[in-house]
């Protein structure tokens, strides 16, 4: 499901799947949810494999969210499509969420 | 009648319907398809923000069938007409209801008459409102309110259903109706061109 690698002050979890949807979101919680107790507050979750995302997955992203800020994380998001970019905006997931179109030097 | 390709033909009525199993493995094979019948009579080339958008609703549409419906068979109908899309989804599944609610007025389909023009919040947090309003006995229509958010802290309440949201904020109409006399549920996204 994720791929994860220390990146400077963060962990990037690159997801391995194309649909990001009802399927997976449980699942994505989880490992996400390991992740952090594991002391890995600060994490981009890398998009680039991912061609669509559903409500289902975006909640569990949101649920992975609210955890990381109760122990003091973050959680960001990078290398979005177009079309996932556009869903991000236009639900305003973007002021929720750091965006970046790229995986960043410093996560911050 | 000879169009060029950034030009869209919206005097002939162009329909389509496409059915699906409610297996979430065929959806996104589906999804394709119906987004390339889409992309032959709307062209991508001006109207690719609003093909985006018609993707993402199906998306919710095929989803909320796979979650919600309590059925095998949804039928997606794509109509083009009169610079609009119009993307519905029934079936005679388990009529519209939200979990664990016990608000008032009650959804009991049909609808009582004497609620008719009232609303019922569905989410609530600290970006949006989302609500039902009861247009007939039945029919009820989504209506979304966002919140000023300037930044979000550990205090903040943030909703983790957006199905109904995405499907309300990306179209320019979206409704559900009831058809008490087949016992059908449809759900329907109206995205203008303009």
């Amino acid at each position: 499901m994720i791929e994860t690698a220390k990146h400077n002050n963060y962990t990037v979890a690159t997801l391995l799947i194309k649909e990001a949807n009802l399927d997976v979101a449980e699942q994505f919680k989880t490992d996400m949810l390991q992740l952090i107790d594991k002391g890995n507050s600060h994490i981009v979750v890398s998009f680039e494999n991912v061609v669509y995302v559903d409500s289902s997955f975006l909640g569990a992203l949101v649920s992975v969210l609210k955890y990381a800020m109760s122990k003091s994380g973050d959680i960001a998001v990078a290398q979005l499509n177009k079309d996932i970019s556009n869903l991000f905006s236009l639900i305003r997931m973007n002021k929720v969420f750091k965006v970046y179109n790229t995986l960043p030097d410093v996560f911050a | 009648m000879f169009l060029h390709k950034n030009q869209l033909n919206t005097a002939t009525e162009i329909r389509r319907e496409f059915f699906f199993n409610n297996d979430s493995r065929n959806m996104y094979p589906l999804l394709n398809e119906i987004v390339s019948y889409i992309k032959i009579h709307v062209p991508s080339e001006t109207y690719g923000r609003k093909i985006s958008n018609c993707k993402q609703i199906l998306i919710e549409l095929l989803t909320n069938a796979v979650k919600h419906s309590d059925t095998s068979l949804t039928t997606i109908t794509v109509r083009l007409l009169n610079n609009r899309i119009e993307i519905s989804k029934s079936d005679i599944g388990r009529r519209f209801y939200l979990a664990d609610y016990t608000g008032w007025p009650p959804l009991s389909w049909p609808l009582n008459k004497e609620y008719i023009g009232e609303k019922i919040r569905i989410y609530s947090d600290d970006i949006s409102h989302l609500y039902a309003i009861i247009q007939n006995e039945n029919r009820i229509t989504f209506e979304l309110t966002e919140i000023q958010f300037n930044e979000l802290n550990k205090e903040s309440v943030l909703l983790e259903h957006y199905g109904l949201l995405i499907l309300t904020k990306l179209s320019n109409e979206f409704f559900y109706f009831y058809d008490s006399s087949t016992n059908s549920n449809l759900f329907k996204a109206v995205i203008s061109l303009y």
